[in-house]
């Protein structure tokens, strides 16, 4: 049973000393992160959205062929070499149309998510820490927006709009969108202030936007963050869905999900089911990428476990 | 004589965390007398609510039995199946728990849920399940228990509702009860009402009560016979008059000096130097030695074997003879 | 006798509730019903009673995390409710609490060095650059080394972090201590360690601690003084050796019988029935009488004032119609420690 090193740590005798297995060391978040990179799902995931992030960002890096470079008598002509997609209606370069529209799709679900992200963050963590008059406004304001049929609300603010780009449609989600992902901030937020160490910081005399920041925020932003992660997906996916109902983007943009419309259009994915596979296919790699990353960070990131 | 109720033989049960295993029990035995209490005494990580669980056969997922033996009243309990495990529980062997606002469920009324016991174990009608059920609250001292059985958990106090749980554990005349810390989440003057409860019951039923506390007082009160643990292992055993009046272990020692008393007035406590390991990273040879004054290199290298003062009296230290002499043991820091 | 550091007159904290399916109550929970104390530079001021006797948020009173509903907390002499914003500040400061779950307590996602340098910081008590000094003096204090400045508290144990959350109050020289159940988290070996750390600072740091406890042993270790409360209301206070050894009422005797102890005492064993009453509807008359083995027909309906004990010190006083009576039979042949 004599094992020398064991026996030699042991030894030590400093008061109230334990040591610890260095795998617990260190900044909590760093390690939460740490642990995340080591999941496979999570490595695929990052792969998805990153080759998509440079679709989006140069789509060159993927294609030489100009979208728009078009020949109508290879309409609807399926898989070919050099032409890994097919053509679309006009002949176009399917592969070329998809690759591009990653763009579009993206804008729409990162500038979504980011701007409910910001708007929640402040009215949650204001309503929730706070609370009183700024509570009342903010919460019944959600819960009006959040007693609306929001397709049917969408689809009437839309209709106001005669050019619609990407920011009308940004516009749109993030109006809708706000109050759940407000509520969830809130009510991370009040969970957190009642915790000892903020007590501990009051106490001291600390004052309270310091405490806010400083102790509650980054203790209640990690369901936030999640929820901002799946917010992504849902808003590309909204995208799509918006441009289906004909209240989206028009041609001539690029987008998965007006390729998608098109696709639906007058039965023609029977004739050339392709042109909806691969823009489907893409939209929903990205929104399950999104989804996977966004249950990985809750999983990880709680780091509460001890 | 005859066979003890329980006796558990050089248990030994290890934990599997993050690919690594753990030793949480090792070489623990153990005897309980029918009609007798018997107090586990430990600290967090000693392993003394991972016992209970192992006897009740409900070891926590990644823990497992890896030798050693468990015979309640003769019968093996390692490795039966669970059917048979399940027959058992709620019946011959009941246990309560701390928090009795948990173990009992919120959305049925108390006397449902102990009749309810019934019906697991018996083929009995329902007006004879909830006449029982009436007949357990009344003997754990309920005022008006046969009104009092259609109420739900949150209408009874704090006190009331451990009463309920005890009286669900023994509806069913269990001849061992496991109590794991059934009073620390107590005010003292509750706490001083359900250890008399517990007592009464185990002298009128002879039920053996096993009784998990880390509380000296607690164990001073209410045991015939105690155990120490640490870190997984047995440090002493013996009457409750042996360990108190005689520790040989130094950390037994260790542990009762440092309770407050009225000769500590003005003064500083003896201490135990240093905390309680974790099963991950237990120091070789006797796990006590890095918090132990008398400990020496024999210490460091080797498991202390057992040494016996009286048929009842066990300890487990190298210096047994010196702890049991120079007491208090521990060091003050 | 020195003069006050802290004085509490006839404090009163109430809480409204509402009533919900869950809870039958509905009205006022009085925590705090009536408080006087007076806690003196140097003593620690020992507190007991069972949970919902208004102990608790009595601390949270203290240190301001509470204001009080009506009464008034004068420090050195002055009214705190008249003190100017900076007066205010500094009051504040003076007093810190140690909170009973050291898990709880700190911040998970910051360093130890950044948890206890926060007051210092806040109230710019050294220059930056000693920052990092001082805090390694304060984990000495409370006797851990600098190797743990830049650890998270999820590597700590209980006893250590309870360790930091005193050296986190004692970073802005604080000139009271509330201790709140401080050692009722921790694995038994490591409380006479912070036991012994409490006691030590108070005598190097010329400390006032209020020592709020359940464990009664533990409180007449550490206290100076003894306050029973009940209900919300203090029914016995005065000095730990006569409360102890002659209760002059019949709560405070009820306690330190159902005490568990390793020796048994050779006074009568008094058990209580029941739980204590909801603070909702408080009982009439004595807030004790329904539990009360000496209660009589005027204990329901006369609310007992607090008042000096016969034959004790001055100091000595009970909220008791017989506490005369009861400190008789109360007292213990004394024991030849």
């Amino acid at each position: 049973m004599l094992d020398q090193t064991q026996s030699a740590i042991a030894t030590d005798r400093t008061a109230a000393t334990r040591r610890v297995a260095p795998t617990k060391r260190g900044n909590p978040t760093l390690r939460a992160l740490r642990a995340a990179w080591r999941r496979p799902t999570f490595l695929v995931a990052a792969v998805i959205i990153i080759t998509t992030c440079l679709m989006a960002l140069v789509p060159a890096l993927f294609t030489s062929t100009d979208p728009q470079d078009c020949t109508l008598s290879n309409s609807r002509k399926g898989v070919s070499a050099g032409h890994p997609m097919g053509y679309d209606m006009q002949g176009c370069d399917y592969f070329s149309n998809v690759v591009h529209g990653a763009r579009t799709s993206m804008e729409v679900g990162v500038l979504t998510a980011l701007f409910i992200f910001i708007v929640a963050l402040i009215t949650g963590s204001l309503a929730g820490y706070f609370g009183g008059i700024v509570d009342s406004v903010v919460s019944r304001l959600a819960d009006v927006l959040l007693g609306m049929p929001v397709m049917v609300a969408s689809l009437v603010v839309l209709y106001q709009f005669r050019e619609r780009t990407i920011w009308t449609i940004v516009f749109v989600l993030v109006l809708f969108g706000w109050a759940g992902t407000m509520r969830y901030m809130r009510g991370s937020v009040l969970q957190v202030k009642n915790n000892e160490y903020v007590q501990a910081a009051r106490v001291l005399g600390v004052s309270s936007l310091t405490i806010l920041r400083r102790h509650v925020l980054p203790n209640a932003i990690m369901p936030l963050i999640v929820m901002t992660t799946l917010g992504v997906g849902a808003g590309m996916t909204a995208e799509a869905g918006f441009a289906i109902l004909g209240v989206g983007l028009k041609l001539p943009a690029y987008s998965w999900g007006l390729q998608i419309a098109q696709a639906s259009r007058d039965g023609n994915w029977q004739l050339a089911p392709h042109l909806m596979l691969f823009p489907a296919l893409m939209l929903g790699l990205c929104t399950l990428a999104f989804v996977v990353i966004g249950e990985t960070l809750r999983d990880v990131l709680d780091v509460r476990s001890r | 004589m005859t066979l003890p109720l329980l006796q558990i033989r050089d248990l030994h049960i290890r934990f599997q965390k993050d690919g690594a295993q753990l030793d949480a029990i090792s070489d623990l035995s153990l005897d309980i007398e029918r009609g007798s209490t018997t107090v586990v005494l430990g600290e967090s990580g000693s392993g003394k609510s991972l016992t209970a669980k192992a006897v009740m056969g409900l070891l926590p997922p990644g823990a497992e039995v890896v030798s050693g033996s468990v015979r309640f009243d003769g019968r093996e309990l390692v490795g039966l199946a669970d059917r048979e495990l399940r027959r058992l529980r709620g019946d011959a062997i009941a246990m309560i728990f701390q928090d009795a606002l948990t173990a009992l469920n919120p959305v049925t009324p108390i006397g449902n849920q102990i009749a309810e016991v019934h019906r697991i174990h018996e083929r009995i009608s329902k007006r004879e399940a909830w006449s029982r059920a009436v007949a357990s609250l009344d003997a754990v001292r309920i005022p008006d228990a046969a009104r009092r059985a259609k109420d739900y958990p949150f209408q009874f106090s704090g006190g009331m509702r451990q009463r309920a749980m005890i009286a669900m554990a023994i509806t069913r005349n269990p001849d061992l009860l496991i109590a794991d810390e059934p009073t620390t989440a107590l005010d003292v003057t509750v706490q001083a009402q359900i250890l008399e409860l517990l007592d009464d019951l185990r002298a009128e039923r002879n039920l053996a009560l096993l009784l998990i506390t880390h509380d000296i007082g607690v164990a001073a009160q209410s045991a015939d016979n105690a155990v120490v643990m640490y870190a997984g292992r047995l440090a002493e055993r013996g009457t409750i008059g042996e360990i108190l009046d005689e520790p040989a272990h130094p950390y037994t020692s260790g542990l009762l000096g440092s309770v407050p008393g009225p000769e500590h007035r003005g003064r500083d406590l003896p201490t135990i130097q240093g905390a309680p390991p974790s099963l991950d990273d237990l120091p070789g040879g006797c796990a006590f030695h890095p918090r132990c004054a008398l400990a020496t290199d024999v210490c460091r290298d080797r498991l202390p074997a057992r040494t016996d003062f009286t048929t009842t009296h066990t300890t487990w230290c190298h210096h047994a003879e010196e702890a049991l002499d120079g007491q208090p043991a521990a060091a003050t820091v | 006798m020195a003069s006050p550091l802290l004085q509490l007159s006839d404090v009163h904290r109430n809480y409204r509730v509402r009533s919900t399916p869950l809870r039958r109550h509905s009205g006022e929970v009085h925590a705090v019903n009536g408080v006087d104390l007076v806690v003196r530079p140097g003593e620690t001021v020992g507190i007991v009673g069972e949970s919902g006797c208004g102990k608790s948020t009595l601390a949270r009173l203290l240190v301001g995390l509470e204001q009080p509903t009506s009464g008034t907390v004068s420090w050195r002499g002055d009214d705190v409710s008249g003190l100017n914003r900076a007066q205010r500040h500094h009051f504040h400061r003076s007093i810190q609490l140690v909170f009973q779950d050291p898990h709880a307590s700190l911040n998970p996602r910051r360093s130890i060095r950044d948890s206890v340098a926060e007051g210092i910081l806040t109230h710019g008590l050294v220059p930056r650059n000693q920052v990092e000094d001082r805090v390694t003096e304060l984990l000495s204090q409370v006797g851990l080394n600098a190797g743990y400045l830049h650890r998270y508290p999820h590597e700590l144990s209980g006893g250590q972090l309870q360790r930091i959350g005193i050296a986190r109050a004692l970073a802005v020289e604080p000139q009271l201590l509330v201790c709140d159940e401080p050692v009722s988290a921790l694995d038994i070996s490591i409380q006479a360690q912070v036991l012994n750390l409490l006691n030590d600072l108070k005598r190097e740091l010329d400390l006032a601690i209020v020592f709020i406890a359940h464990d009664l042993d533990v409180v007449q270790h550490m206290a100076d003084r003894i306050v029973t409360m009940y209900l919300g209301k203090v029914v016995e206070s005065g000095p730990c050796e006569e409360v102890y050894g002659t209760s002059a009422h019949p709560y405070t005797w009820a306690l330190l019988s159902a005490t568990p102890r390793r020796a048994g005492s050779d006074r009568e064993r008094i058990m209580l029935q029941g739980d204590p009453p909801s603070p909702v509807e408080l009982p009439t008359g004595c807030v004790f009488h329904t539990r009360c083995f000496a209660a009589r027909a005027e204990c329901s309906t006369q609310s007992p004032a607090l008042l000096p004990v016969a034959g004790a010190t001055e100091q000595h006083s009970a909220a008791c119609h017989f506490a005369d009576e009861i400190a008789k039979s109360s007292t213990s042949i004394p024991q030849s420690a």
